[in-house]
């Protein structure tokens, strides 16, 4: 049985009636079922399938055309040759929504600020049919570096990137973006499923921390986005302190509310994930 | 690392590919040290107005000193193109994905390209004549992102 701190524990009671509580917790424990997202710049789903279809089964999921969901393999889905050549990406389908959510144009500049190790740039990529520029930044040596094998194993070429801190971003981007993804570094603890120690080791300082971190990004990059520009704000946690409060701190800085949404474990069986999206006025 | 332009460099790197490849290349190649990368106008144009040096851009073609290595990502995308490639058994495309060297019947000369039974790209090579037939040196490799991708 997962073990969970007892602040976790006092959170989620917070936040959830019983009912939901009950569900949510039974879906915590529940094995993550594995998804891939199929790289329309190089192939299609149907290609796929039938490139794998003697090692792999797949479901399709009905809401997004781009995803597969693995049923049965008999190969580590992580090493064929089919994701060597970049075919796929492994990716949970709610992660997709954020990239949705801020809708790429192929002629637009878009700035993706904490982007590694790339499963939304390079979707973005292929929203954009590798057309545009993306800038894509991120501060870790190590992660800036899967980023960039990432970006060429799934063809992309429409992307700058930068190994840079995302406060800085004033001072090396003097120009204003048609679109700004946030996918903020947060507490995580929207992925239980995937990482079980997560709900054991959540403490109260861990989520201040990282909401004021969050702040400090938003206070970061909202100057450098254009008038009615978009901006969408995701992280993987189901706590109001990294989400709503992170989104009321952008609306207070002349953005309107487009929409957003958490999404909960077991509403498409994934991780949770919360996204918004916003226009600046 | 230094990033810059240099046309001299850029035609001689396109006459390299033209040659070696058949293949045409019309955008831009900007350079950070050996590294070639192909940008489009739109990066170009954004890349000259950023004031952080960037640690990729475009396409990365490959390696250029005074040979030019293509890059996986070129390799991909010639392997769709250009006629210099064989397709090998799966035993043989699996040790050639770790690095390995390997044997195959077809009399080839020069640098090739690998592809397995499907036509998917497992890697790039150097061909020549050996008592067992002919040997294809591994120059580089898919499996490169498991092992060094990071």
């Amino acid at each position: 049985m997962l073990k969970r701190s007892k602040y976790y524990e006092k959170k989620l009671n917070e936040l959830f009636d019983k009912e939901t509580l009950k569900k949510f917790k039974e879906f915590e424990e529940k094995p993550l079922p594995k998804y891939i997202r199929v790289n329309t710049l190089k192939t299609s789903i149907e290609e796929l399938q039938e490139l794998m279809k003697k090692r792999v089964e797949f479901e399709r999921i009905k809401s997004f055309p781009e995803i597969l969901r693995i049923k049965k393999s008999s190969i580590n889905i992580g090493s064929s040759i089919e994701y060597l050549n970049g075919y796929y990406y492994i990716q949970d389908p709610t992660s997709l929504i954020a990239v949705k959510q801020l809708n790429p144009k192929e002629s637009e500049i878009i700035l993706d600020c904490c982007a590694a190790p790339g499963g939304k740039t390079t979707f973005m990529a292929q929203e954009m049919k590798n057309k545009g520029v993306i800038i894509a930044m991120d501060i870790n040596k190590q992660k800036v570096r899967s980023l960039r094998s990432n970006i060429e194993r799934m063809g992309v070429k429409n992307t700058i990137i930068i190994r840079g801190d995302v406060l800085k971003s004033k001072e090396y981007f003097p120009i204003k973006f048609d679109k700004i993804l946030i996918d903020a570094p947060c507490t995580g603890i929207g992925v239980v499923r995937k990482d079980k120690k997560r709900a054991e080791t959540l403490t109260e300082k861990e989520v201040k921390y990282f909401s004021e971190k969050q702040k400090k990004i938003i206070d970061a990059v909202t100057p450098l986005i254009k008038k009615k520009g978009v901006l969408v704000y995701s992280t993987c946690s189901i706590l109001p302190e990294e989400n709503e409060e992170q989104v009321k701190h952008i609306l207070s800085k002349g953005f309107k509310l487009k929409e957003k949404k958490l999404f909960l474990n077991y509403e498409l069986n994934t991780n949770c994930f919360f996204t918004a999206g916003m226009i600046k006025k | 690392m230094k990033w810059y332009t240099n046309s001299e460099k850029e035609k001689k790197l396109k006459e390299i590919i033209k040659k070696k490849f058949n293949f045409d290349l019309k955008e831009k190649i900007i350079f950070r040290d050996e590294q070639a990368f192909l940008v489009s106008k739109e990066i170009e144009e954004i890349y000259k107005k950023i004031l952080r040096k960037p640690y990729s851009l475009g396409m990365y073609l490959g390696t250029f000193k005074k040979e030019f290595k293509p890059s996986l990502q070129f390799m991909f995308l010639l392997s769709k193109k250009i006629k210099n490639k064989i397709r090998v058994s799966e035993k043989n495309a699996i040790k050639f994905s770790y690095s390995n060297n390997i044997f195959v019947k077809q009399e080839i000369t020069g640098e090739i390209i690998i592809l397995n039974k499907n036509k998917l790209l497992i890697g790039y090579g150097k061909a020549g004549k050996e008592k067992r037939g002919t040997k294809i040196k591994n120059i580089q490799d898919v499996g490169w992102y498991l092992r060094k991708g990071g």
